[in-house]
C-alpha cells in the first residue's frame, strides 16, 4: 500500500530564552494510506507535536514530513493550508466548534473553503450530520450540545471534506468512558465507510487499542511500535 | 472561498455585535455627514459666489484713470491736467488683449419728478461700445448714436425715487436714499407695483446741481434744468451698474460744458477715466501693471474676483479638513472595532486555517467587514446629510440666515444654501469604503497573521 505520510529524522526544538526543550529528538515514520495509527505516550512526551508537525501547524527544526509525495516543511504558510484544506481533517480534544454556529453551519465550513455551492453543501452536511447520529440536531448551537454530542459534530465537520488523512489529538480526553467508547467506535466506523488515514494522539492505552497499529511516543523519541492483535515490534526503525 | 460565502460570512459576523457594529458605523456615519455637509456648504458658496458675479457684466472691464500722483507718470509725462486724452484712448485700444475701450465721462445728478427725486451718477459712454460692455437690458433699449437727453437707468434707479425731504438744511440727502448698498428692497415685492415714479411715462427733470430740490423751485439754481426720458432699464442685480444712469457721452459733454458756464470756469478737455475692456481675465493683471508702470490708475473686478475665489476656496478645505478629521477619528474607530473582534475571535480564526481557510480567506473576510462598516456609515451619512440639506434650505434657513434680505441682493449670507452633487454621493460612498478597507488593513493582515496553533491550544 502506498504510504500517505512519511516523517524523516524529525527534530523540534522549542528555545525559551536561553533554554531549551527538546519535544522530539529524531522521529522517522512511515503511515500507509487506510491506516489507524495511535501515538500514546506520557503526558509531555511530544505526541501532539508531532502530531501539528504531521498536519503542517508547525515548522520542524530538522528533518521533513513528506504527505502524500510533497514535503510540506519547505512550504510557505499558504501552500501548506491548501494541502490542508484538500487532504487534512482534524479532530480537537476541546471540540473547537465556533459556537455562534449551529451544528449544520459548523459542519458545512470546510465545504465552504472549498467553493462547494450552497446547496450541496447543506445536502451534504445534513447526511454526514446524520451519519454521526445527529440527525435531530442540524440548527443546535455548540451550546446547546453535551461534549459527546460536540464531539460528533466535530467529528462530522473533519469527514465532511472525504478528506485523506484525519489527524485526532485526544478526541476523547473531555468525555466519560461510556461516551469514549461510542465516540471511538464512531471513529472507526467513520473511516471504515470513508475509507480515510487516521492518526490519534492519546495517552490512554485502551483508547489506543482501538488502533491498527499504536506507536509509543517517550521523550521525543518512538519508543515502541506494536500492532493490535499482539504483534510487537521492537523500534528499529 | 466563494465572493457570496465571504459575504454571508461577513454580513453574520457583524450581525452577530450588533451594538458594537452600529456604534463603530455611527462614528463614520457623524463623521461622513460632517465632511459632506461641509463640502456641500463650500460648494453652495461657491455657486452663490459665482452666481453672483456671472451678474456683473463689468467683470472684464479695467476702469483706467490718471494717476493723481502726476510724478509717478512717466508716460505722457508732459500732461498737467488729471483727465485722459483721445492720444490715451487710442493707446489703451492698441494694447494686446483689448477688445474695446470707451472714454467715460461722470458726473453726479439729481433726478426729479412731481414729489420724489434721486441722486445718481451719471456716466457718459460712447453708445457704439454698450453691447461691448455687455450691458444687459431689462426694459427698453440701449443707447444709440444719435441719442441726446436720454437716460439708460441701473437696475435698481427706478426704485429709487423718494419722497423729497422739506429741508432747511443745504444739501442733505433724502433719508430714504441711504439705504443699504446691494442688499435689495426691506420689501421688495410690494414695492415693484406701486414705484413712485414711471420712469417711461412720467415727467422727469434732471440737473447737475446735486444740491437742488424741487420744493425750494428753480429759482435756487442757476444751473440748467433738462428735461430727460427715459430709454432703456438696465437687468437688476449688477452691483457695478445698478445705481448708475448712463448717457450718450458726446450730450454729456455738451451738458457739462453748459455747467461750466453757469459756474463761470472753463472745461478741461478730455475724459474722466476709460472702460477697458479685455478678451479675458486673464488678461486683466498684466493690462493693469502695464498701465499702471506707465503712470495710470487701475480698478477692476478681477483682483476682487481672485480675492473671492482664494477665499470660497480656502473655506472650503478648512471645513472639508474638518470633515476628515471626524472620518479619521471614525476610520480609527473602525481599526479599533475590528481589533477587538480579532482578539475575541483568535480562536475562530485558527480553527478555520486548521479546517482549511487559506490566508486570503481570513484577510479578505476582516476587510470586508471593514469595508462593510465603512459602506454603510458612508450611505447612511450620506441619506442623513441630503435630508439636512434639504430640511436646511426648505425650513428658509438661507432666508433667515440673510436677515429677511431678498434673494437677489449681494449678501454673502445668502451663500448659507447647501448643494449635493451626484458626484459627491459617489465620491462618498467609495471613500468611505476605501476608509474601512484602510482602517480594517492592520487588522486583516494581524488576523492573517496570527497563529493558528496557539489558537487552538488555549482553552
Ligand atoms: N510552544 C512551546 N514552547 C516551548 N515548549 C513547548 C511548546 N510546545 C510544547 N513544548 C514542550 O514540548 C514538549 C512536548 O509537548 P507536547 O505538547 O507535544 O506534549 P504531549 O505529549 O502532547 O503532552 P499532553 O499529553 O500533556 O498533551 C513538552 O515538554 C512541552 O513543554
Ligand atoms: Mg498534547
Amino acid at each position: 500500500m502506498e504510504n500517505i505520510i512519511e516523517v524523516k529524522k524529525l527534530k523540534k526544538v522549542y528555545s525559551m530564552g536561553k533554554e531549551e526543550v527538546y519535544a522530539l529528538k529524531g522521529i522517522d515514520l512511515t503511515i500507509k494510506k487506510g491506516e489507524f495509527c495511535s501515538l500514546l505516550g506520557k503526558s509531555g512526551s511530544g505526541k501532539s507535536t508531532l502530531l501539528n508537525m504531521m498536519a503542517g501547524l508547525e515548522k520542524p527544526t530538522e528533518g521533513s514530513v513528506i504527505i502524500d509525495g510533497k514535503p510540506i516543511e519547505s512550504l510557505n504558510e499558504n501552500a501548506v493550508t491548501r494541502i490542508r484544506k484538500h487532504y487534512i481533517g482534524f479532530i480537537f480534544q476541546s471540540y473547537n466548534l465556533l459556537p455562534s454556529h449551529t451544528a449544520l453551519e459548523n459542519v458545512m465550513l470546510p465545504l465552504i473553503f472549498n467553493d462547494m455551492p450552497k446547496k450541496q453543501r447543506i445536502e451534504k452536511g445534513k447526511e454526514i450530520l446524520s451519519a454521526v447520529g445527529l440527525g435531530d440536531r442540524y440548527y443546535h448551537k455548540p451550546n446547546q450540545m453535551s461534549g459527546g454530542q460536540q464531539q460528533r459534530v466535530s467529528i462530522a465537520r473533519a469527514f465532511v471534506n472525504n478528506p485523506s488523512i484525519i489527524f485526532a489529538d485526544e478526541p476523547t480526553g473531555n468525555l466519560d468512558s461510556k461516551t469514549e467508547n461510542e465516540i471511538m467506535d464512531l471513529i472507526v466506523k467513520m473511516k471504515q465507510t470513508y475509507d480515510q488515514t487516521i492518526v490519534m494522539v492519546t495517552h490512554d492505552e485502551e483508547t489506543s487499542k482501538h488502533a491498527d497499529r499504536i506507536i509509543t511516543i517517550k521523550d521525543g523519541f518512538i519508543e515502541d511500535i506494536q500492532y493490535s492483535g499482539g504483534k510487537k515490534n521492537e523500534n528499529k526503525d | 472561498m466563494k465572493n457570496i460565502d465571504l459575504a454571508g460570512m461577513a454580513t453574520s459576523n457583524l450581525k452577530r455585535r450588533k451594538s458594537r457594529t452600529l456604534l463603530t458605523i455611527m462614528g463614520i456615519v457623524i463623521g461622513t455627514i460632517s465632511i459632506v455637509l461641509m463640502v456641500a456648504l463650500g460648494l453652495g458658496m461657491k455657486e452663490t459666489f459665482s452666481q453672483q458675479l456671472d451678474q456683473v457684466g463689468s467683470i472684464n472691464i479695467i476702469e483706467v484713470s490718471k494717476s493723481e500722483d502726476s510724478t509717478a507718470s512717466t508716460r505722457l509725462a508732459e500732461q498737467t491736467d488729471n483727465k485722459l486724452k483721445d492720444i490715451d484712448i487710442e493707446y489703451f485700444k492698441g494694447l494686446e488683449g483689448v477688445e474695446a475701450v470707451s472714454p467715460v465721462l461722470q458726473t453726479n445728478i439729481k433726478l426729479v419728478s412731481g414729489k420724489y427725486e434721486m441722486s445718481a451718477s451719471l456716466i457718459g459712454l460712447e453708445p457704439d461700445k454698450m453691447n461691448a460692455f455687455s450691458f444687459d437690458i431689462d426694459t427698453g433699449r440701449l443707447l444709440t448714436d444719435d441719442d441726446e437727453n436720454v437716460l439708460l437707468l441701473g437696475g435698481k434707479l427706478p426704485s429709487s425715487f423718494t419722497e423729497a425731504v422739506e429741508s432747511n438744511t443745504r444739501g442733505s440727502a433724502p433719508k430714504n436714499n441711504a439705504r443699504g448698498f446691494g442688499f435689495g428692497g426691506m420689501k421688495p415685492t410690494e414695492e415693484e407695483e406701486t414705484l413712485n415714479v414711471d420712469v417711461f411715462n412720467d415727467r422727469i427733470s434732471m440737473t447737475l446741481d446735486t444740491k437742488y430740490s424741487p420744493q425750494k423751485g428753480t429759482t435756487q439754481t442757476q444751473y440748467n434744468i433738462y428735461r430727460v426720458n427715459a430709454i432703456g432699464v438696465l437687468a437688476d442685480g449688477d452691483m457695478t451698474r445698478d445705481r448708475n444712469a448712463y448717457m450718450n457721452i458726446h450730450a454729456l459733454e455738451q451738458l457739462l460744458e453748459d455747467y461750466s458756464e453757469a459756474d463761470g470756469t472753463t472745461l478741461e478737455d478730455g475724459y474722466d477715466k476709460a472702460y477697458v475692456k479685455v478678451y479675458d481675465l486673464d488678461y486683466c493683471d498684466p493690462i493693469e501693471s502695464l498701465l499702471e508702470q506707465q503712470g495710470y490708475e487701475t480698478t477692476s473686478y478681477a483682483s476682487f474676483v481672485e480675492t473671492l475665489q482664494s477665499t470660497t476656496d480656502m473655506l472650503q478645505v478648512a471645513l472639508g479638513a474638518i470633515g476628515a478629521i471626524a472620518l479619521l477619528v471614525a476610520g480609527i474607530g473602525i481599526t479599533n472595532t475590528m481589533i477587538m473582534a480579532i482578539h475575541e475571535r483568535k480562536r475562530e480564526i485558527g480553527v478555520m486555517k486548521v479546517i482549511g481557510a487559506t490566508l486570503m480567506d481570513i484577510r479578505n473576510l476582516f476587510l470586508l467587514e471593514a469595508a462593510i462598516i465603512g459602506f454603510f456609515g458612508g450611505a447612511i451619512g450620506i441619506l442623513l446629510s441630503v435630508l439636512a440639506s434639504q430640511l436646511l434650505s426648505s425650513s428658509g434657513f438661507s432666508q433667515m440666515a440673510m436677515g429677511g434680505g431678498g434673494g437677489k441682493g449681494m449678501s454673502p449670507l445668502s451663500a448659507f444654501s447647501f448643494s449635493i452633487p451626484s458626484w459627491l454621493i459617489i465620491i462618498g460612498l467609495i471613500f468611505t469604503t476605501l476608509i474601512g478597507i484602510i482602517s480594517g488593513y492592520i487588522p486583516a493582515r494581524k488576523a492573517m497573521k496570527s497563529s493558528a496553533l496557539e489558537a487552538i491550544k488555549t482553552e
